[in-house]
C-alpha cells in the first residue's frame, strides 16, 4: 500500500506585485526523502520554501503536510508557528543573544527530555561540549550545523532548507552535505531542499525538482526525477543548463540519429524533427586538424581542461583530459560521442 | 579653515547686530509690567534735540508703550532730550540704582511702585523736592519724606460679571470677599506684585493674624488662580469665574480692544474699607544727579495738566492733580480710598513668607 | 599646519569652556550685593518637595510615553494596518511642536468655558501635575515611538521566523527574543524622557506645575535661584552619568545575518484597538487640538473684531536670532566636530566628545540664568562705557549678544550631533586625489571637500534654526528688553490670556516647526 507523501503541492500559483512567480507547481516528497529544487536565483524557489514553511500564503493551489491540508486557495491557512515544519535558514539565523544550548533547547516544548535531547542533537552534529557558547563566536560551519540541530530538535516530520550551504566554502559544503544527508536518514525526516547550487543539488537530492522560468512569467517545474535522470536527459533548454555545463545546437533529427552543424549524434531516444541538440563537454572528442574549428580559450580545472571552441554552429563547450596539443589557437576536429538528449 | 569660517560668521554676526541694534524691531511693551497698553496715541511730531540743555536720563520700572509718547511730547515742550533706561522690575532698577551710587548716570527714577521710591528715600539716595513742585498734587498722596512725587495712581478692585453677580450680592468689605457664598466663584493672582502688595497693606491694616485668617478663609473658597490680572478679568467675561480681585484699569483697557466685554469694575461702598487701596506711581530725582534743572523740569512736566490728564485719559489712571478729569468710565475714589503709608506695599518679604507658608506661592 | 592645529584645539577648548561662563555668573549671582528690599530665603523644607514632584513627575512622563511610544513604534515597525504610514508620520509630528504651545492650547481648551472642558464639564482651570504628564507625554511618545521602530527594524528577520518555524506564538516570541534586545533602547528611551522633563520649562510654565524650573524663574533673590539651580543640577547629573554608562557599555547589534524585510502581521483585535487609541491620543492631542484650536481663536478674534498685538516685531525678530544663533552654534560646532572626526586621537577626541555633550546638558533656565548674572555680575565689576556714554555691556545685551551666547552654549551639543557623521561620512580618498593632483589645502577644501559637506551642514543649520525658534526660557529671559520674538509672544499672551495673539503666533510658529520638521525628514530619506 503506498504510503501518503510526507508533502503534497498541488497547482500551487502566486504573484507579487508585479506580476506572477509561481505558476502550476506541483511536487511531492515522500517519507524519508530528500528533493531538492534547483533554480536560478530569483526564480521563485524562495516563495515556494517559504509557502511550505509556512510564511506566505499562496494565492492558489494546495498543500498538505503529512496529509492534512494547511492552505488552499489562499484560504485555510496554517501559520508556520503551528505547521511543524522544521526550517534552515541560508544566514543560520541563530538567536545571538542565546547559548547554543538555548537554542536548540528552543523548540522543545516537553520538559522532561529536553536536556537529554540536546545533548543527543549536539552530539550528533559533532558539536558536544559546545552548548555554553555564544553563536557568535563559532565558525560558519559549526552555526550551520547547530542551526540543523535546532530546526531537527522539535522533531519533525518534514524539513526545509534554503540554501544552507551558500555562505560556506566548498570543501566544507561537500562535508555537511553528506553529514546532512546521513542524519536526515537516520531521523526518518523529509526534506525539501532549494538550491542554485547545481552540485549540491545533484549529489545530495534523492530527486530533483527543476523550476524554470514559465512563458506566461513566473516559475514553474520544468522536471521532476532523480539527480542522473535530470542530467542525462534535461526535458528543457533551461534544464539542461541549470543540471550542468551544457551546449545546444540546433539540429535536424531522423529517428536515432540527428545531423547538426558539427556532424551527427546518436539519441538517446527517438525523435523526428527541429530541435536542440544537447552536447554535454565530455561527450566531445578533439583531435588535431589544421583545417578544423578553432580553440579560443582553456581553462585547468584539476582533472582536465574545459575549452572553448568555435564552429559555424556558435560556441562550444569541450572537456578533454590534460593533452600537451590543445592549445589557444589550435585548430581541432570535432567529434560527438555517446548517446545525447534533445530539447525544444 | 573652519577658523576662518568661524572668525567671518562672528564679524558677520556682530556686523548684523550692529545693524539692528540701530534699526530696531517696532518697540513693543509686552506687557510683563502692569502698564496699561496706550491704543492709538497720537504721536507728537518728532522732537528736535536742542543742543544746549543737557539730556535727562531716566530709569523706569514703566514700560516703554507708555513713557516713550508721553516723554516725547515733554521733549517737544521744553526741548529737554531723555534717554530712558527701561526694566521689567522697578525693583531691579532701585537696586541698580543704590548699587550704582555715585556712579549712576541717572537723573529721575520714574517708579511703576512707589514702594521702591520709598526705600530709595530712606536710604537718602533721592534728592528732597521743593514745595513748590510737591504742592502740585493733592494732599493725601504727598510723600512724607518729601523725596519724591506721586505722579498716577492705580486702584485695587473687583472686577466682577453683571450678569450673574447681583448688585445686593456683592460684598460690602474686602473682609466680607471671603465668604462662603462665593465659593468656586472667586479668581486671583498671588504671584502678581499688585496682589503682593495688597497683602503687605493688608498686614499693616489689620495685622499678621487677621491677614492669616483671611487668607485661610479665601482659600476655602477655592479660588482660581492666575499668572496675571488680564486673564482674570477675560476669566469673568467668559464665564470661568465670577469675581476678580485685579487693578481698576484692566477692564477699560480691556473693553478698548474688545467692546463686548461682560465685566464691570466695583469698589468697596464702605469709607476706608481696607479693600479700596490705591496704589501710586512716582518719581523721585536721584541725589547724585549732574542734570537736577531737567530732571526737575521732567518732574514738573510728570504732575503738570498735560501730563496728568494723559494718565487720565489715555491710561486710564487715577490722577494726583487736584482738578484733573477723569476718564469717563473711570468713577472716582477719593472717599473710600484706605489711608496707608506707600512704603508699606514694598514690605513683601514678611509678605512672602506668609503666602510660602499658606502654599500660596 | 601645526600652527593651525594648535589654533584649533585653542578654540575647541575654549568653545567647550563655555559651559564655565554661567557658572561664573551664578557666583557672581552669589556675590550679589543686597537689595533695597531683601525676600525672604527659600526654605529647604520648601525645595525637598520640588525635587520629589519633579522626579514623579520626570519619571510617570517616562513611563507613560514608553508604553504609548513601544506600542506605536512595534505597530510600525511589525504591523499592517491601514493608513499605517501617514498615521505614523502624524504621530510623530508633535515632536516638532513646542511643549509650551501644546500646553497652552491644552489648558485654554480643558478649561471650563473652552471647547473641550465646556464638552466634559470640566470645573476648574485644567493646571498642575496631572495635565503637565499629559501634555509632557505626549510630546515625548514620538521620540519613543522612532527609537523603538528602528530598534525593532534593525532586527533580523530571519531569527524571528527561525523561532515561528520553531513553533513559537507571537507572545513567546516578543518575550524572548525582542524584548531581551530591547531592553538598552528601553533604558535609553526612560533616561533621555527623564532629562528632557526635568529641564523642560515652557510646559511646566503655561500649566502652572510646581517644579523645579517653574520655581526657578520665579526666584526671588540670588540665592534661591543658586539652591534651586543646585538642585536641578542635582536631578540632572545622575542621569547624565547613567545615560553616558548606557552608550559605553553599548555593543554594536551583532546580528549574525544578512538584514532583511521583515514581513508585516496585520492587525486584529485588541491589539488593533490599543495601536489605534495611542494613535489618537498623538495625533488628537498633539496635532488636531492645537492646530483646530489656534485656526479658532484667531477666527474667533477675527470675527469680534479682537485688536491684535502686531506681529512684524516678533516674526522679525525670531528671523533675525534664530538665524543668528543658528549660524554661530553651527560655527562653533565645526570646531570640536571636525576636530573629533579628524584630527584627534581616540581618547582626546572621547574627552572633548564628553565635554561639547557637557554644555548642553544643562536646562536652559538655568543656562539663561548664569548668563544673566554674569551679565549683571560684569556689568557690577567690569563696567566699561562705549564713546556715546551708554555703558558698554548695555549695548551688547541689547544687540543680543549676550542672547545668541547663550544660544550657543545651549544648543552646541546638538549642532556637534548633527555636524559629526557629515565630517566623518567624507570620503578621505577624494580629498587625497584632489591633493596628489597639486591642489593646496585651501584649494582642496573650497572645491572637493566643503561641497560633500553642503547637504549635512545645511541640515544641521535647519536642525538648530528649528530648535532656537522653539526655545522660550533662553528667549525668555535674555531677549533684549522691548524685543518680542514669537515663542515669547505666544508664552506672553498665554499669561495674559489674550488667545487671539497666542492664536496668531503659535500658528505661525507651528507652521514653522511642522514645516522644517517636514523637510527635515525628506531630507534624511532622500540621504
Amino acid at each position: 500500500m503506498p504510503e501518503t507523501p510526507m508533502l503534497q503541492i498541488q497547482e500551487l500559483g502566486h504573484d507579487y506585485g508585479d506580476g506572477p512567480v509561481l505558476t502550476g507547481v506541483s511536487l511531492e516528497v515522500n517519507s524519508a526523502e530528500l528533493v531538492a529544487v534547483l533554480g536560478t536565483s530569483g526564480s521563485g524557489k524562495s516563495t515556494l520554501l517559504r509557502s511550505v514553511a509556512g510564511f506566505v500564503n499562496p494565492q492558489r493551489g494546495a498543500i498538505q503536510i503529512a496529509g492534512r491540508t494547511v492552505s488552499q486557495d489562499g484560504r485555510e491557512f496554517i501559520p508556520a508557528e503551528s505547521r511543524g515544519v522544521g526550517m534552515v535558514f541560508q544566514d543560520h539565523a541563530l538567536f545571538a543573544h542565546m547559548t547554543i544550548a538555548e537554542n536548540v533547547r528552543f523548540g522543545i516544548h516537553r520538559e522532561a527530555d529536553a536536556l537529554t535531547r540536546v545533548q543527543a542533537l549536539l552530539t550528533m552534529v559533532g558539536l558536544q561540549g559546545l552548548e555554553d557558547r555564544l553563536p557568535g563566536s563559532l565558525s560558519g560551519g559549526q552555526q550551520q550545523r547547530v542551526a540543523l540541530a535546532r530546526a531537527l530538535a522539535p522533531r519533525p516530520s518534514l524539513l526545509v532548507l534554503d540554501e544552507p550551504f551558500a555562505n560556506l566554502d566548498a570543501p566544507l559544503r561537500r562535508g555537511i552535505g553528506i553529514e546532512l544527508q546521513e542524519i536526515l536518514r537516520e531521523q526518518g525526516v523529509s526534506a525539501l531542499l532549494v538550491t542554485h547550487e547545481r552540485s549540491e543539488a545533484l549529489a545530495l537530492a534523492d530527486r530533483v525538482a527543476i523550476l524554470d522560468a514559465a512563458p506566461e512569467g513566473g516559475a514553474q517545474l520544468v522536471q521532476v526525477a532523480r539527480p542522473e535522470e535530470v542530467h542525462r536527459e534535461p526535458a528543457t533548454a533551461g534544464a539542461a543548463r541549470l543540471t550542468g555545463p551544457v551546449t545546444l545546437i540546433p539540429c535536424e533529427a531522423n529517428g536515432s540519429t540527428a545531423t547538426c552543424a558539427l556532424g551527427s549524434a546518436t539519441l538517446l531516444r527517438s525523435h523526428t524533427g527541429t530541435c536542440q541538440l544537447v552536447i554535454r563537454p565530455e561527450q566531445v572528442t578533439l583531435t588535431p586538424d589544421p583545417t578544423g574549428h578553432v580553440i579560443t580559450s582553456r581553462r585547468f580545472e584539476g582533472a582536465g581542461y574545459t575549452l572553448d571552441i568555435d564552429t559555424p554552429a556558435g560556441p562550444l563547450l569541450a572537456w578533454t583530459p590534460p593533452d600537451p596539443t590543445l592549445l589557444r589557437g589550435v585548430r581541432v576536429a570535432i567529434q560527438l560521442e555517446g548517446k545525447h538528449a534533445t530539447v525544444d | 579653515m573652519k577658523s576662518l569660517a568661524f572668525l567671518s560668521v562672528l564679524i558677520l554676526t556682530l556686523g548684523a547686530s550692529a545693524l539692528t541694534g540701530c534699526c530696531k524691531a517696532p518697540v513693543e511693551d509686552p506687557a510683563a509690567t502692569e502698564t496699561a497698553e496706550a491704543s492709538a496715541v497720537p504721536t507728537p511730531p518728532a522732537a528736535v534735540p536742542p543742543p544746549k540743555p543737557a539730556p535727562v536720563v531716566v530709569y523706569s520700572g514703566r514700560g516703554a508703550v507708555l513713557v516713550d509718547p508721553l516723554f516725547a511730547r515733554f521733549t517737544e515742550r521744553t526741548g529737554i532730550a531723555v534717554e530712558i533706561r527701561y526694566d521689567k522690575s522697578t525693583e531691579t532698577l532701585a537696586n541698580r540704582l543704590a548699587t550704582e551710587g555715585k556712579e549712576t548716570p541717572a537723573d529721575v527714577f520714574f517708579a511703576q511702585d512707589s514702594g521702591y521710591l520709598g526705600a530709595l528715600a530712606a536710604k537718602e539716595l533721592l534728592r528732597p523736592l521743593s514745595a513748590e513742585l510737591t504742592q502740585q498734587i493733592t494732599e493725601r498722596h504727598r510723600s512724607r519724606s518729601g523725596r519724591w512725587i506721586a505722579t498716577s495712581g492705580r486702584a485695587r478692585v473687583l472686577v466682577y460679571s453683571p450678569d450673574r453677580v447681583q448688585p445686593e450680592d456683592l460684598p460690602a468689605t474686602l473682609e466680607e470677599l471671603a465668604s462662603p457664598r462665593f465659593k468656586g466663584r472667586v479668581g486671583w493672582a498671588p504671584r502678581n506684585a499688585s496682589y503682593q502688595a495688597h497683602i503687605s497693606a493688608l498686614r499693616n491694616l489689620w495685622g499678621e493674624e487677621k491677614t492669616e485668617a483671611w487668607l485661610k478663609s479665601m482659600q476655602a473658597l477655592e479660588p482660581q488662580t492666575y499668572p496675571k490680572n488680564s486673564p482674570q478679568v477675560k476669566a469673568v467675561s467668559s464665564g470661568e469665574i465670577d469675581l476678580g480681585w485685579v487693578n481698576h484699569y484692566y477692564l477699560h483697557k480691556l473693553r478698548a480692544a474688545n467692546p463686548d466685554l461682560k465685566a464691570a469694575n466695583y469698589s468697596f461702598p464702605t469709607e476706608g474699607d481696607a479693600g479700596n487701596l490705591m496704589m501710586l506711581s512716582g518719581a523721585g530725582i536721584s541725589v547724585h544727579s549732574d542734570n537736577v534743572e531737567g530732571a526737575e523740569a521732567l518732574l514738573n512736566y510728570l504732575v503738570s495738566e498735560d501730563a496728568q490728564t494723559f494718565f487720565a485719559t489715555q491710561v486710564y489712571e487715577y490722577p494726583t492733580r487736584p482738578g484733573v478729569a477723569l476718564h469717563g468710565d473711570v468713577p472716582a475714589l477719593d472717599a473710600s480710598l484706605v489711608s496707608v503709608d506707600q512704603a508699606v506695599l514694598t514690605d513683601i518679604g514678611p509678605t512672602l513668607t506668609l503666602l510660602r507658608k499658606l502654599g500660596l506661592q | 599646519m601645526k600652527g593651525l592645529k594648535i589654533a584649533r584645539w585653542v578654540g575647541a577648548v575654549g568653545i567647550v569652556s563655555l559651559v564655565a561662563l554661567p557658572i561664573v555668573g551664578m557666583i557672581f549671582a552669589h556675590a550679589q550685593p543686597p537689595g533695597l528690599v531683601t525676600p525672604p530665603p527659600l526654605e529647604w523644607g520648601r525645595v525637598w518637595p520640588l525635587v520629589l514632584r519633579t522626579l514623579l513627575l520626570a519619571f510617570g512622563v517616562a513611563a507613560a510615553s514608553l508604553l504609548l511610544g513601544t506600542v506605536l513604534g512595534f505597530a510600525q515597525a511589525r504591523m499592517a494596518y491601514r493608513g499605517r504610514r501617514v498615521l505614523g508620520v502624524l504621530s510623530i509630528l508633535p515632536l516638532a511642536i513646542p511643549s509650551y504651545l501644546i500646553a497652552a492650547i491644552v489648558r485654554e481648551s480643558m478649561a471650563p468655558n473652552g471647547p473641550l472642558g465646556s464638552l466634559l464639564a470640566t470645573e476648574s482651570v485644567f493646571t498642575g501635575m496631572g495635565p503637565a504628564a499629559l501634555v509632557l507625554t505626549v510630546a515625548c511618545t514620538p521620540y519613543v515611538q522612532v527609537l523603538v521602530a528602528s530598534a525593532l527594524t534593525r532586527f533580523p528577520a530571519a531569527e524571528e521566523e527561525a523561532a515561528r518555524a520553531l513553533g513559537a506564538p507571537p507572545l513567546r516570541r516578543f518575550r524572548s527574543l525582542l524584548l531581551p534586545r530591547l531592553r538598552p533602547t528601553f533604558s535609553f528611551a526612560l533616561l533621555l524622557v527623564s532629562l528632557y522633563v526635568i529641564s523642560d520649562f515652557g510646559a511646566v510654565a503655561v500649566l502652572d506645575c510646581p517644579v523645579l524650573t517653574w520655581e526657578l524663574y520665579q526666584a526671588r533673590g540670588a540665592r534661591d535661584a543658586i539652591v534651586l539651580g543646585f538642585a536641578i543640577m542635582a536631578c540632572v547629573i545622575p542621569l547624565l552619568a547613567l545615560l553616558r554608562l548606557l552608550a559605553g557599555s553599548a555593543r554594536p547589534e551583532r546580528s549574525l545575518g544578512a538584514p532583511r524585510m521583515h514581513s508585516r502581521t496585520p492587525l486584529r483585535g485588541t491589539g488593533r484597538f490599543a495601536v489605534l487609541l495611542a494613535h489618537a491620543i498623538q495625533i488628537g492631542v498633539g496635532v488636531l487640538l492645537p492646530v483646530t484650536v489656534l485656526c479658532g481663536w484667531v477666527f474667533r478674534g477675527w470675527m469680534n473684531d479682537v485688536s491684535f498685538a502686531p506681529l512684524e516685531g516678533p516674526v522679525l525678530n525670531t528671523a533675525l536670532y534664530t538665524i543668528l544663533g543658528a549660524s554661530c552654534t553651527l560655527a562653533c560646532a565645526a570646531i570640536p566636530a571636525w576636530l573629533v572626526a579628524r584630527d584627534a586621537s581616540r581618547r582626546a577626541g572621547n574627552v572633548l566628545e564628553q565635554a561639547t555633550y557637557l554644555t548642553s546638558a544643562v536646562p536652559g533656565i538655568l543656562l539663561a540664568f548664569g548668563v544673566l548674572h554674569l551679565l549683571l555680575g560684569l556689568q557690577r565689576h567690569a563696567p566699561w562705557t562705549l564713546a556715546t556714554g551708554e555703558g558698554g555691556w548695555a549695548t551688547l545685551e541689547g544687540m543680543g549678544v549676550f542672547l545668541i551666547l547663550a544660544y550657543v552654549m545651549r544648543f552646541l551639543g546638538e549642532g556637534y550631533a548633527a555636524l559629526k557623521p557629515a565630517i566623518l561620512g567624507l570620503d578621505l580618498r577624494q580629498e587625497e586625489s584632489a591633493r596628489s593632483l597639486g591642489a593646496s589645502r585651501w584649494r582642496t577644501f573650497r572645491r572637493v571637500t566643503w561641497p560633500a559637506l553642503i547637504p549635512g551642514v545645511t541640515a544641521a543649520f535647519l536642525l538648530l534654526f528649528l530648535s532656537i525658534a522653539k526655545e522660550l526660557p533662553v528667549t525668555l529671559m535674555l531677549t533684549p528688553l522691548g524685543e518680542q520674538t514669537l515663542a515669547y509672544r505666544v508664552f506672553d499672551a498665554q499669561q495674559e490670556a489674550s488667545l487671539m495673539d497666542v492664536g496668531l503666533a503659535g500658528l505661525l510658529l507651528l507652521c514653522l516647526a511642522v514645516g522644517m520638521q517636514l523637510i527635515l525628514m525628506r531630507w534624511r530619506r532622500h540621504a
